[in-house]
């Protein structure tokens, strides 16, 4: 079953600057795929159609809904989207507040409010942070909280935006881990293909709005050649098992 | 060092930060009513209400600094209408008049300027206890408890979630412009002064589409959630609130008596 499907989408900036030229991508229930490509590329634009925050020319689907003006406060309920600084995610002043914000504009009761809400926050590993500050929250958790805000909704689609930027090595990785824990279909959009490469089977190439090519993530993340030429890099981890010639299966 | 470094403890220190947030609200009204309802010609018994407030704020661990800074900032305003009072008052027993612009005080005007002056320090000292002795999200649920609208509730809620990223943003921009010199002139600093302003202006625009963006992603549609929570209010912090309203009102109603 298909979770999202891309068909045709273009998209101009208000300047008329072109972002997205005829993008087109499928992605499977349950897959995770890895958005890359340079600065400007077009990755959060594309996001940011999947959950109906911008419109475009084109068609998009998400579990065979047409994601139109009319449908799209229904298929937000199933398509989480995590921003790239949680304190753009992070409105309200305490966690509580933050990760129930949604469940509250759905009207659900409030004992289920506070069951999902905890249930979120045990998920990401943050248990009893209910009563807590957002501002008193290290980068690390705010980033595992702005996940809670969007798992407390139940999705089925999670969208994130560099969910590794800014964090420290040992954060990045807990990180990582904790993406690795959730069942959810992933779209993920990143510089750091470290990250890609753990979480990803699948990766899509963007630049100048276009998809220059998706394919397994184990074979487009070794072309250095065409990583270069479109602004990235080779991982380190597979550079290394490049060098040594050692089989190139990713972790 | 964060903006959140400047919270002061007695938040969580005093020993009125447990008491309910509603019974706080409804005390402070009580006694910025009290305080209003004084007669202006009678500006001596604002000392009354003075007197309360300094019963409250000497167990309540929030420190003198902490309140004249803030009563420091409303000062000038204060100062500038209450100085302006004496020469408005019209009819009245004069007491002196400016040379060459010809404006005369009245010992009226100067009584209705020194109680408009009072009341306006004693309206700011109580609101600074209660932000003191209280959680801000404990005063956002105490508001939303008493059916505040809920628009003022959130816009509060976020208006203190960034001004804390903000401010923390400012700091960050101030210590950028400090790493690479000081202005040389006074002229050059307010030219970088307003030019770190506007910066920030657009910063703040930028985030606050990017908000709305995070907000209309999680399913707002213009309606906005508040959380009524129903607590009972503890017989302590209602036998509490009661003495503090009742005191309140025995001064002004004494005032307005006699």
């Amino acid at each position: 079953m298909k979770a999202i499907e891309i068909e045709n989408l273009s998209f101009d900036y208000p300047d008329g600057r072109p972002a997205l030229r005829n993008v087109s991508l499928q992605i499977a229930h349950g897959e995770a795929v890895g958005i890359i490509g340079p600065n400007g590329a077009g990755k959060s634009t594309l996001l940011l159609h999947c959950n109906g925050l911008l419109s475009g020319q084109g068609i998009v689907k998400v579990f065979d809904e047409l994601l139109t003006p009319k449908t799209a406060q229904q298929i937000r309920r199933r398509v989480g989207l995590v921003f790239q600084d949680p304190d753009d995610q992070l409105f309200m002043p305490r966690v509580f507040d933050d990760v129930a914000f949604g469940l509250l504009c759905q009207q659900k009761p409030m004992d289920l409010v506070e069951e999902r809400v905890a249930q979120a926050l045990a998920q990401v590993g943050l248990e009893g942070f209910e009563s807590r500050l957002t501002h008193h929250l290290s980068i690390g958790e705010k980033k595992r909280v702005a996940i809670a805000t969007v798992l407390a909704l139940d999705c089925d689609i999670l969208l994130l935006d560099e969910p590794t930027a800014s964090l420290d090595p040992r954060m990045r990785r807990h990180f990582i881990e904790l993406l690795k824990t959730l069942p959810q279909t992933k779209l993920i959009a990143a510089h750091d293909l470290e990250m890609v490469a753990c979480l990803c089977s699948r990766v899509c190439l963007l630049d100048e709005g276009r998809v220059v090519i998706c394919g397994r993530t184990d074979e487009l993340l070794t072309q250095r050649e065409l990583l270069e030429r479109h602004g990235l890099e080779v991982p380190a981890s597979l550079t290394l098992q490049m060098t040594e010639g050692a089989d190139l299966s990713i972790a | 060092m964060h903006l959140s470094d400047l919270e002061p403890d007695s938040q969580t220190t005093s020993p009125f930060a447990s008491m309910d947030a509603r019974v706080k609200i409804v005390c402070a009204v009580v006694v910025i009513v009290g305080a209003i309802a004084v007669p202006q010609y009678k500006p001596v018994w604002l000392f009354g209400i003075a007197g309360l407030l300094i019963a409250l704020t000497l167990p309540s661990k929030v420190t003198l600094r902490y309140i004249a800074v803030r009563l420091l900032i409303a000062g000038p305003l204060i100062v500038v209408i209450a100085a302006s009072l004496p020469f408005l008052h019209g009819a009245g027993t004069p007491l002196f008049t400016v040379p060459g612009l010809g404006w005369t005080a009245t010992a009226e005007g100067l009584r209705t300027a020194i109680s408009i002056a009072g009341k306006s320090l004693l309206c700011i000292w109580i609101a600074v206890l209660l932000a003191g002795t209280t959680d801000f999200t404990h005063l956002l649920d105490g508001l939303s408890q008493l059916r505040a609208p809920s628009l003022v509730v959130i816009l509060m809620a976020m208006i203190y979630r960034y001004l804390f990223v903000i401010g923390d943003e400012t700091l960050r921009t101030l210590r950028a412009r400090k790493s690479r010199g000081q202005p040389t002139s006074r002229g050059h600093s307010l030219k970088v002064a307003v030019a770190m302003a506007g910066s920030l202006m657009l910063r703040c625009f930028e985030r606050s589409e990017r908000i709305a963006n995070a907000m209309v992603a999680r399913g707002f549609d213009g309606t906005l959630p508040v959380i009524h929570q129903h607590h009972r209010v503890r017989w302590q912090d209602l036998a509490g609130g009661l003495a503090v309203c009742l005191t309140a009102i025995c001064i002004t109603a004494v005032s307005r008596l006699r």
